[in-house]
């Protein structure tokens, strides 16, 4: 993996834009270096557990690698980012959505066993399941809006950027995906709880 | 905030807790996979694109002449045996590489390297650390790659030596016959011809003979690594440039302490680095203490592994928030940003969450260098406050500036 100077200021992020709209081999190195995180984890909670999210985010990458060309801002690439990868996330959960009305069964290729990880205790397994499940019936918009602001903790403007939204209709998202959300959790105790409990800080 | 709001922002805390090494998992998986099928990809579109346009010259050719069955791609022997695509190739001897249309690579001792691809006019040969020399038969179409670490030489008919060596970041080329063109860190496309050498390391230096523009000064100033140079000053005793105490002096060895960690209190970095990304990082993003995680961190930054130096502070954020040094970590992503809207972001979060720490002063005056370009209105606000707090600190005046 090239190694590359971390560069400050937003001069560096000049230069940077710069160096990968000319497809340099080490910008491109950096570029993976640095949003592959952010886009795993933009996949994850946009998504949840699936056997194909390395696959996705795969893809994510050969878009976004295929684009550079187009980048100017450096400023604006980690927002560029998150749209791509947001857009991705969501032209596939429109279409599972229209697939399974179609077929009437699930297309969701959630592992059967998704969050079973020696690494998660049985409450985090329960709550990554339990949280996802009742994601899966929102609208993906909706769903979208939720798990960028509350599980990314994006503010209210970078979500609208990612989604390419206004942020008055991404308030108009997020509570109407609070409203949802809550009307599906009344019937599982562990999303009660958390969702009830005194705020610790 | 309301007290809905608080409840999802709880359970949205909960959930990326509870997923943090799943993500970590992917992301590291990505960082090698993405990159690598991301360049095959790129190669492959612009194949298919060429491979397009020589079908629809070929459907008009073929009325007027016979069409001529495509060439072979090449073929090449490891030693005595044949070789394949893809296979790694590390020797502790030197093994040479034999290609089908005469051209030749020697591995040096414990080089590795893979052929990656080949076609008719050339191949691309992948190193990832030790030495090589080449010898390339020239032909009007040849086209070869070598991609030495992070650096790409591309090559149409010439004999040179080349290396990378990973723990001291360094690249050699030395060219004997015909011209490269050379790409990489600190280097921009530059052409390289018989005569010449370029030796690329955290010590930026050029060897003898004419490198009239592979100079320190043709590089791009913005590149030059923070190391150490001959012609610089040591660092100040007790704070370095950015602001953070630099690797602490070598302590006793404490009883189940990594080598890596050892390695770092001694001062060596880029080998505790190493040795942290050769052993496994994931593991030691999640079993490692704060204070280690932040010695790893802040040594990667240093030697330039944005990665692992970003991936360390990110966990040290997740496992541990709350505590002083998850703000001392937002204060090195802070650092570690290419984008000054992001920096400000980070030394924003470390001020709010250590408002009165020891780099509070450091935060603000950084805060201010990326206002003054992208915020001027900003800036002045934060001017005032960093002149009410430290009239005599060392953004103090350029904090007067801002006024003006």
């Amino acid at each position: 993996m090239g190694q590359v100077v971390p560069l400050r200021g937003s001069d560096g992020a000049r230069t940077w834009a710069q160096r990968l709209s000319e497809g340099q081999p080490a910008a491109r190195a950096w570029f993976v270096q640095q949003f592959s995180h952010h886009v795993a984890s933009l996949v994850y909670s946009t998504l949840g557990s699936r056997t194909d999210h390395d696959d996705l985010v795969q893809q994510v990458f050969l878009e976004l690698l295929g684009s550079l060309s187009t980048v100017r801002d450096g400023e604006r690439l980690k927002g560029w980012v998150s749209q791509v990868t947001v857009n991705t996330c969501r032209t596939l959960l429109r279409r599972e959505r229209r697939g399974r009305w179609l077929r009437l069964f699930s297309s969701s290729e959630e592992a059967p066993e998704a969050w079973a990880d020696d690494r998660l205790d049985a409450r985090q397994v329960a709550l990554l399941k339990a949280t996802y499940s009742v994601l899966e019936g929102l609208d993906a918009d909706e769903r979208i809006a939720f798990s960028l602001h509350y599980l990314e903790e994006l503010s209210i403007d970078e979500t609208a950027t990612a989604m390419g939204l206004s942020t008055a209709t991404v308030k108009r998202r997020l509570s109407a995906a609070r409203e949802h959300f809550r009307e599906a959790a009344q019937s599982v105790p562990l999303l009660m709880e958390v969702l009830e409990a005194a705020d610790e800080r | 905030m309301s007290a809905d709001d608080a409840g999802f922002r709880r359970l949205g805390r909960a959930v990326r807790d509870a997923q943090a090494p799943l993500v970590d998992a992917a992301a590291l998986a990505a960082r090698g996979v993405d990159e690598r099928s991301a360049r095959r990809s790129t190669r492959v579109g612009v194949g298919v694109v060429a491979l397009a346009a020589a079908l629809l010259l070929v459907v008009v050719g073929a009325l007027a002449v016979r069409i001529t069955p495509p060439a072979p791609s090449l073929g090449f022997e490891v030693g005595d045996r044949a070789g394949m695509v893809g296979e790694w190739v590390a020797n502790t001897a030197p093994v040479p590489l034999a290609f089908s249309d005469g051209s030749s690579v020697l591995l040096g001792a414990d080089t590795r390297a893979q052929v990656t691809n080949a076609t008719a006019r050339g191949a691309t040969v992948r190193v990832e650390r030790g030495h090589l020399s080449a010898s390339i038969m020239h032909a009007d179409t040849t086209a070869w790659t070598f991609e030495v670490g992070p650096y790409e030489v591309l090559v149409t008919g010439t004999r040179f030596d080349a290396s990378w060596d990973p723990v001291r970041q360094k690249f050699e080329l030395k060219l004997l016959e015909g011209s490269v063109v050379a790409s990489g860190p600190q280097l921009p496309r530059k052409r390289v011809v018989a005569g010449q050498q370029l030796d690329l390391s955290p010590v930026p230096q050029t060897v003898d003979r004419p490198l009239e523009a592979i100079t320190p000064e043709a590089l791009p100033s913005e590149a030059m690594p923070p190391g150490p140079s001959t012609t610089q000053e040591p660092p100040p005793p007790q704070t370095s440039r950015d602001g953070v105490s630099p690797a602490p002096p070598r302590s006793p060895r404490s009883p189940g302490e990594p080598t890596w960690v050892r390695s770092l209190r001694a001062g060596d970095e880029a080998d505790g680095v190493d040795q942290v990304e050769r052993s496994g990082l994931l593991k030691v993003l999640q079993g490692r203490t704060a204070k280690d995680l932040l010695l790893l961190a802040d040594a990667a930054r240093r030697v330039s592994h944005p990665a692992t130096s970003s991936a360390a502070y990110e966990a040290v954020r997740r496992r541990f928030p709350r505590s002083s040094e998850s703000a001392r970590a937002a204060f090195g992503l802070g650092l570690l940003q290419p984008s000054g809207a992001e920096a400000r972001r980070w030394f924003s979060t470390y001020l709010r969450e250590a408002p009165d720490g020891s780099l509070a002063r450091e935060a603000l005056g950084r805060m201010l260098e990326t206002q003054l370009t992208d915020e001027p209105l900003q800036a002045k606000d934060t001017a005032r406050r960093y002149l009410e707090r430290w009239p005599q600190g060392p953004h103090a005046r350029l904090a007067k500036k801002a006024l003006e």
